[in-house]
């Protein structure tokens, strides 16, 4: 296994590629137009890719919440994201009502 | 003549310190409370989670890192993942750092000022800081980030301390609420664009992961995230023609 392979590695890949757009932003900041059909682009790239990410994280788990059944996990991440559309946008209520959802049905599965 | 005040930014410092130490901060700490369960989770060590979180500092990235380090993935395919993740940051920095820095040449220390740059202080100082004195905002944006920094660090630690002391059902519902909190966060942009983006890719990515578990991810950022993008300007330019 590489250095690159480990969890440093990967660690020491992630710290760079965060570090290389914040440096290129800081070091372009009043030179470029940020509101630019090439840069929603990119976002609408990076949105569509960690939207994803994060899907998969829940839907299809690779340890972890895997031991809760898929049916809870969708009906808690379900729930929370009705209460974030109906609370106009508050992101907490819905984080809250999600995990208290899920703790609640696992109780009740495992009881 | 001597300066009767030796710090002239202490007051602007302090302002910058009470206004993270409410919601921003319990937000923030309540989301890298997740991400230290997740890290927990996965089996890596509370060093490689502070330095995480010290070294990339932006949940999008440190979901991607804990998620490519538990799929085992090889380190080209995280660094070009990482990369387009990590893309967020440039825009975010490029709009933030005009707003802190006193006169508009490039100094060493707006990289510094970039490192520290999280979405919560990228809103706050864009619209906070028009309200105070430009010479004030670089010590109340200091403040304000380093304060979230060290909530997040503390959040994180306390994640991957307590995790394992919590009742099953909690401690296995936690780790869903970083990726609920992504997804909320990534969700309240006010362009159609990126909304349509991350619908597109919430549904269409996992289905091509299914396919390649690795390059799935790649391929179908780039594919829906353009489809999001094309769609929302065909809205926009029917919604124009309508009016």
């Amino acid at each position: 296994m590489s250095v690159f392979e480990s969890p440093w590695g990967i660690l020491a890949i992630g710290f760079a590629a965060s570090a290389f757009w914040r440096a290129l932003g800081a070091v372009l900041a009043g030179k470029i137009e940020v509101d630019t059909p090439l840069f929603d682009w990119c976002v609408c790239v990076t949105q569509a890719l960690v939207g994803g990410l994060m899907v998969r994280a829940i839907l299809l788990p690779t340890a972890g919440l895997a031991q809760a059944p898929l049916l809870d996990r969708a009906g808690a991440s379900a729930l929370a994201i009705a209460v974030f559309v109906l609370g106009r946008g508050r992101i907490m209520p819905g984080v809250i009502c999600g995990v208290a959802a899920l703790a609640a049905l696992l109780h009740l599965r495992w009881l | 003549m001597a300066d009767d005040n030796p710090w002239p930014g202490r007051k602007a410092f302090l302002l910058g310190l009470k206004d993270s130490l409410g919601l921003p901060a319990i937000g923030v700490c309540a989301a890298l409370f997740g991400y230290g369960v997740m890290v927990h989770e996965a089996g890596l060590d509370v060093v490689l989670l502070l330095v995480s979180v010290l070294t990339i500092w932006a949940m999008p990235v440190l979901m991607g890192f804990v998620e490519l380090v538990s799929a085992g993935s090889p380190p080209l395919l995280a660094f070009v993942t990482l990369l387009a993740i990590a893309f967020r940051n440039m825009p975010m920095s490029v709009s933030a750092i005009p707003m802190i820095r006193n006169g508009p040449a490039f100094r060493w220390h707006h990289l510094v000022m970039a490192q520290i740059l999280s979405p919560t202080a990228w809103v706050q100082i864009t619209v906070v800081g028009r309200k105070i004195s430009a010479p004030s905002r670089m010590p109340y944006y200091t403040a304000f980030s380093l304060s979230l920094l060290l909530s997040s660090l503390f959040g994180a630690w306390a994640g991957f301390t307590f995790t394992g002391g919590l009742p099953p059902a909690l401690g296995i519902a936690l780790l869903l609420l970083t990726p609920l909190f992504v997804i909320m966060t990534m969700a309240t942009s006010p362009k159609l664009s990126s909304r349509m983006a991350l619908v597109l890719g919430c549904i269409g990515v996992p289905v091509l992961m299914q396919w390649d578990s690795e390059w799935g991810l790649v391929v179908g950022g780039f594919a829906f995230g353009t489809a999001g993008y094309a769609l929302s300007r065909l809205v926009e330019k029917r919604g124009k023609v309508q009016s």
